[in-house]
């Protein structure tokens, strides 16, 4: 009994974040398709179609209306591309930009960790 | 003090790295250059708007009410439309009413008022959240895209745009 309220904000959360789908499988396959090439732009490094993020929502959205109007793959893809630039499409070269970043930035922490430790080290042999 | 140095060396670092990757580009729209596209738009009364851009220049302002840049970005917008500059008012994820109360009680620096329910004007703008702000030549050309408030020394710019 108690568990009641419980089932229905489980039931409210779900509704949330239900999308209105369409009716053809196969052009709901092709919206997810074409959501895991489409970057997520406030994101950065997750598709459309695995973000929860608003604009990814409505981005999606466009892309299932697109579908549904007839357009083709190509033509959405070089739509939100004409929008966003490279950064728009996942397999783009801007993917890579945060991974050097990240490495560049693990370098440097690595670097500046070994650099304390090791004169802690030579300080306390003394 | 001195063995404080790589620690303050490391942070240095750190917070620029971080700078770094958090970085926004003010200019990087591919939009910049562009026509303006049709945007469907619905007044705060839910009629369907397309604004016409021919023969002025205008500046396309996308706000919300929930929006805390967008609230540091309003005395500039109020400063611009005491120049004359026209601003198209775009609301986005917002509803009307909180959109009119705002207006309210910070004053209404909009030639138009609209809102973009469905994020269509958002995403032919290619926008990534607000404020964002479009400057359109008088033959609807965009000639300047800003993520982010707009601020005081952005107004020369804007009122020599439009003359």
């Amino acid at each position: 009994m108690r568990k009641i309220p419980l089932i229905f904000f489980a039931l409210f959360l779900m509704a949330m974040t239900l999308e209105p789908r369409l009716k053809d499988p196969a052009l709901e396959a092709r919206v997810d398709e074409i959501s895991k090439i489409l970057r997520c732009v406030t994101c950065e490094s997750q598709s459309i179609y695995e973000s929860r993020a608003p604009l990814a929502v409505d981005m999606r959205g466009m892309v299932r209306k697109m579908v549904s109007d007839g357009k083709s793959n190509e033509d959405i893809i070089a739509f939100m591309h004409s929008k966003y630039g490279d950064h728009a499409v996942m397999t783009s070269s801007s993917t890579l930009r945060p991974l050097w970043l990240t490495t560049l930035a693990l370098a440097v922490m690595a670097l500046a960790g070994w650099r304390f430790s090791s004169r802690r080290a030579a300080k306390n042999s003394r | 003090m001195l063995r404080y140095i790589p620690i303050l060396v490391f942070a240095v670092l750190l917070a620029l790295l971080f700078a770094i990757l958090l970085a926004r580009h003010d200019d990087d729209s591919p939009m910049v250059g562009a026509n303006v596209p049709p945007l469907a738009l619905e007044s705060f009364d839910g009629k369907p708007i397309t604004p016409d851009f021919a023969g002025k220049t205008h500046l396309i302002s996308f706000y919300a009410s929930w929006c805390v840049p967008c609230l540091a970005e309003h005395p500039v917008l109020m400063q611009l439309k005491n120049e004359g500059i026209s601003i198209i008012g775009i609301g986005w994820r917002d509803n009307p009413e909180k959109l009119s109360r705002w207006l309210d009680s910070h004053g209404n620096p909009y030639a138009l008022t609209t809102v973009d329910p469905k994020s269509e004007a958002a995403i032919s703008m290619g926008i990534t959240g607000v404020p964002e702000s479009f400057l359109i030549s008088r033959d609807g050309v965009i000639i300047k895209h800003w993520r982010g408030p707009l601020s005081e020394r952005d107004i020369e710019y804007i009122k020599q745009a439009s003359r």
